[in-house]
């Protein structure tokens, strides 16, 4: 058996350009320990002064191998997996997976649970979509930019604990729904932090939606004409950024998203400026889905399946019924079994599409686990979007495609 | 849609499912368009095609993978064009022959309808590789290399992706691949090499 | 020895001990200004309200290892900071901090000292200053500082000339490159209509302050136009593999450069000691204080340039302004108003 890697073809240099180009070039290796990689990331840069020839992303500094892991671990216990990918919005990796298993099991939640779950999600949004906007600004020199976005994104993670106890890797959604009772001060928080956060908002753009500064250093840099960025299957904001309309919570609703009044709002030029104003207007419609949702969502009614054997029985039947026992001690000794096959679940990440892809074999464990995790997949433009950029454009280029290294090395 | 009540219960009684599956297109292979075109264009690359939870996987022999993609692509009343997803299953334990799967998650952003592409080949068999059609492919074959080691044909940089370019243990999602590696790791500050202990979670 | 020389080297003494002082304390300033505008607190752990936090700082610099990279130029990366930081408070020689005074029946004069090309000794040792930098950018053995150094190089030839070209306008009107000199002219009022304006130069050479405004911010390194160091970009640009005191010398020479800056500044567009009662140092002070609030203010609003846009402000936007100022001032000058 060989294993032949195609290799590119070489090009012919002659000795005395392949001199004077290693005179002129200077190769920098940015990262993995630098402060606007976000992480664990290195980027090996050609510079020929200050401008980039080429650009190579070196990735797996922080490679945990989640995937081979959810082959080990039994399906709900690959739950606080998904938290540590994408750990700045994690309620939304939660959230992909146990709709995919969900799908695989062939149940759903019922629908208070569900608005629940929309609003968490949309609440990890607005979190995520924080910390982006507030390191992409201190990327490009914005200092205050990120003291302001982690005040309101502290908002947004005490509602999570007031929730479910935890703040950042929140392992927040079960199957079939939620098995406690949602606190009581918890609507008001999530109203409370819907009628302050606009305003909020309001300064940040006030501080760099006009500002000249930031506007020369965003606007024309980072240009995907629409054609690459379907090319480079890039999704989210980078993918509307380049005015593709393609939002999955649209495009392909799940949970009640069709029930939904939102826009989704698109760029013209497709450059870092324009990215950043997707995400804003983001921010705003995520504000009104969460209010809609608050608006729709019935008071009363179940929060979690009851009879079904792929769900945790009720905490308080399991204290009282020999069958609710039995079935919690099942669910919890052996786990459950899901019919053999295999189910894509794509959701709306802050970042993309977040794809989580089962195969199951019939047993508790399921068969094969992948995440096609947005941020790793449009990491592969930078290369693209860096060609000819200036060395103070790389930090503005990784700031723009939102990555969270956990989630691209997972 | 929203005027059907919604039960909550399990998606086999009546009433609309939340992971609603209009998107994946007709649930009955003869009525699908993209599995109908495949069959008449490709009619010795077709296998099969299988519907799970409304979800179509278009099931087509490893030679042709590249082309039948291509055509998925670029055929004016199919249009998928955007690669969601490359990836590849080590089906080891579930059968004989061939032991691996490429998957291939299609989407049209057009019309809004998903597609499972999925090609199978045993080790070694080189795989068309993607990257001619979707630049998006490169990492993600690079990654199924670096995890499966399957070679993609026409991949310009086929390199290892997550792992160090100088790992030598293989290819750690293939099945048969222990969790902890080949090899025993000292720990700093250990002499010896941690026991290893038996997973809890044997797979039954 | 001359009496004037020695009261001199005292009142040097007194200025220098005064500027480290000063500096120490703009760090704890800047920090506090900063978390208020950032919604925060600041220090306040050391001592009340956290006012000890300079000397903690200064402590923890001096006991921390100094690290001399293996492939450093070992020479030029020891000098390099030393360099920097010696020089950045000698231009403050030339600034008057007010007229004379008497002290035990001496007359002393309230300036290290008075050379008739003040201007431009100030701006000489400001771009000496820029040295430290480029060498310990070179020194360093790493591409980060190599760049920060080059950034540092390209910066300093383009803001020297304008901040150089920003006070001719200045030395026109005044007919003086001597800072003393300047100051008296700036003491007297003028009397146009009912009102009572100071002689400030601020007045008769607004665009050439706002210019000098600019260009002085480029010129002490302070962002938005802190290319040379860039955190986020170039980790630590020149001081990258700086340590210890050696670092904290470049932290000095910055923050002094800055005060003295400021000093300048007032000196020459704001009158310096002049003020609309009891004229005195504490009036230059307070001139001062507006400036380096500016800096801070800055600091904390704007986001940083790229070397290309730095450069292309500098040319195709500064220049030609600064070149127009003078002609300007220069046509007044020769046919304009005899008040002049």
């Amino acid at each position: 058996m060989s294993l032949e890697i195609t290799q590119g073809t070489p090009v012919e240099i002659s000795e005395e350009r392949a001199l004077t180009d290693s005179r002129r070039q200077m190769v920098l290796n940015m990262g993995p320990q630098h402060p606007s990689t976000h992480g664990v990331m290195r980027v090996v840069l050609t510079l020929e002064g200050e401008t980039i020839v080429d650009c190579d992303p070196v990735l797996g500094y922080l490679h945990r191998g989640v995937e081979k892991l959810g082959e080990t671990h039994r399906y709900s216990q690959f739950v606080p997996w998904t938290d540590r990918t994408d750990y700045v919005a994690a309620p939304s990796n939660n959230l992909g997976y146990i709709l995919a298993v969900e799908k695989l099991c062939g149940i759903e939640a019922p629908e208070r649970a569900t608005y629940w779950r929309m609003i968490m999600g949309e609440l990890a949004r607005l979190a995520s979509h924080l910390v982006w906007l507030g390191t992409h600004a201190l990327d490009i020199g914005a200092l205050s930019m990120s003291l302001y976005c982690f005040r309101e994104r502290e908002l947004i993670l005490d509602i999570f604990e007031t929730f479910c106890g935890a703040r950042l890797t929140t392992n927040m959604m079960e199957m079939g729904g939620f098995s406690r009772p949602i606190p009581e001060q918890l609507p008001g928080m999530v109203r409370d932090f819907c009628n302050v956060f606009p305003k909020m908002q309001a300064e940040y753009e006030t501080l760099l939606s006009s500002n000249p500064i930031w506007l020369s250093r965003t606007r024309g840099v980072g240009v995907i004409e629409p054609e690459a960025a379907i090319s480079y299957s890039l999704t989210g904001a980078c993918l509307r950024g380049s005015g593709i309309n393609y939002d999955v919570r649209k495009a392909t609703p799940y949970l009640y998203y069709d029930r939904m009044e939102f826009e989704v709002p698109l760029g013209t030029r497709g450059d870092v400026y324009d990215r950043y104003l997707v995400r804003m207007e983001e921010m705003r419609q995520s504000i009104s889905i969460i209010e809609q949702c608050m608006e729709q969502m019935p008071t009363d009614g179940p929060l979690a399946l009851t009879e079904s054997p792929y769900v945790i029985p009720e905490h308080d039947n399991v204290m009282k019924t020999a069958e609710d026992m039995q079935r919690h001690f099942i669910w919890v000794i052996k786990g459950f079994s899901p019919p053999k096959g295999e189910v894509y679940q794509a959701i709306e990440h802050s970042k993309g599409e977040l794809g989580y892809y089962l195969v199951s074999d019939g047993t508790p464990i399921p068969y094969r686990v992948r995440l096609r995790t947005p941020d790793f997949v449009n990491l592969q433009s930078l290369p693209y979007m860096a060609q000819g950029a200036a060395l103070a454009d790389v930090v503005a280029l990784i700031g723009t495609i939102d990555i969270v290294l956990g989630s691209v090395d997972r | 849609m929203a005027e059907e009540e919604h039960t909550g219960g399990p998606a086999d009684s009546p009433g609309r499912r939340i992971w609603d599956t209009g998107y994946w297109g007709p649930t009955v292979p003869e009525e699908h368009p993209a599995i109908q075109a495949v069959r008449e264009k490709f009619p010795e690359a077709y296998v099969d095609a299988v519907n799970f939870r409304d979800e179509m996987t278009l099931r087509v022999e490893r030679p042709a993978l590249r082309e039948v993609v291509g055509y998925l692509r670029d055929d004016p009343s199919l249009r998928y064009n955007l690669l969601s997803d490359l990836t590849a299953v080590d089906m080891l334990r579930l059968r004989d022959n061939p032991r691996f799967d490429v998957v291939v998650q299609l989407y049209s952003i057009p019309r809004r309808q998903r597609l499972r592409v999925k090609a199978g080949f045993n080790d070694g068999d080189p795989v068309p590789s993607m990257v001619p059609l979707f630049q998006g492919a490169n990492w993600l074959e690079r990654e199924a290399y670096d995890m499966f080691g399957i070679v993609f044909e026409g991949h310009p940089d086929l390199r290892r992706m997550l792992l160090p370019d100088d790992w030598d243990e293989g290819h750690p999602l293939r099945k048969d691949y222990p969790l902890r590696g080949y090899r025993e790791y000292v720990q700093p500050g250990f002499e010896n090499p941690a026991p290893r202990v038996r997973s809890r979670f044997r797979r039954p | 020895m001359d009496a004037n020389l020695l009261s001199s080297y005292i009142f040097a003494v007194i200025v220098l001990n005064v500027l480290l002082g000063l500096m120490a304390y703009m760090t704890y300033i800047e920090r506090k200004v900063m978390a208020a505008m950032q919604d925060r607190i600041g220090p306040n752990r050391t001592g009340p309200v956290g006012l000890l936090q300079p000397i903690a700082d200064g402590l923890k610099l001096l006991v921390k290892e100094d690290i001399i990279p293996k492939h450093a130029d070992r020479r030029i990366f020891l000098l390099a900071p030393l360099l920097s930081f010696v020089l950045a408070p000698v231009a403050a020689a030339v600034i008057p901090f007010g007229d004379s005074i008497t002290v035990f029946g001496h007359e002393v004069n309230l300036y290290v000292a008075d050379i008739n090309v003040a201007v431009l000794y100030f701006l000489a040792i400001g771009s000496m200053g820029v040295f430290g930098i480029i060498l310990g950018g070179y020194a360093s053995a790493n591409r980060y500082s190599l760049l920060g150094g080059l950034r540092a190089a390209a910066q300093v030839i383009s803001y020297e000339i304008i901040l150089g070209l920003s006070l001719i306008g200045v030395i026109i009107l005044s007919g003086s490159l001597s800072l003393v000199e300047i100051v008296n002219q700036q003491s007297e009022t003028l009397t146009i209509g009912p009102l009572q304006l100071p002689n400030w130069f601020i007045l008769s050479q607004p665009l050439a302050f706002i210019i000098f405004l600019i260009a002085a911010v480029a010129e002490t390194n302070r962002a938005p136009f802190d290319l040379p160091e860039a955190e986020t970009e170039l980790i630590g640009g020149f001081h990258t593999e700086y340590s210890g005191f050696r670092f904290s010398f470049f932290f000095l020479a910055e923050y002094i450069s800055m005060i003295v800056i400021s000093l300048f500044a007032a000196t020459i567009f704001l009158g310096g000691t002049d003020g609309p009662i009891q004229d005195g140092v504490w009036w230059l002070a307070l001139k001062a204080c507006i400036f380096l609030f500016f800096y801070i203010w800055l600091r904390t609003t704007v986001p940083r340039f790229r070397y290309d846009q730095l450069m292309g402000l500098a040319w195709k936007v500064l220049l030609p302004l600064v070149l127009i100022n003078i002609l300007l001032t220069g046509f007044i000058r020769l046919w304009g108003l005899g008040m002049l």
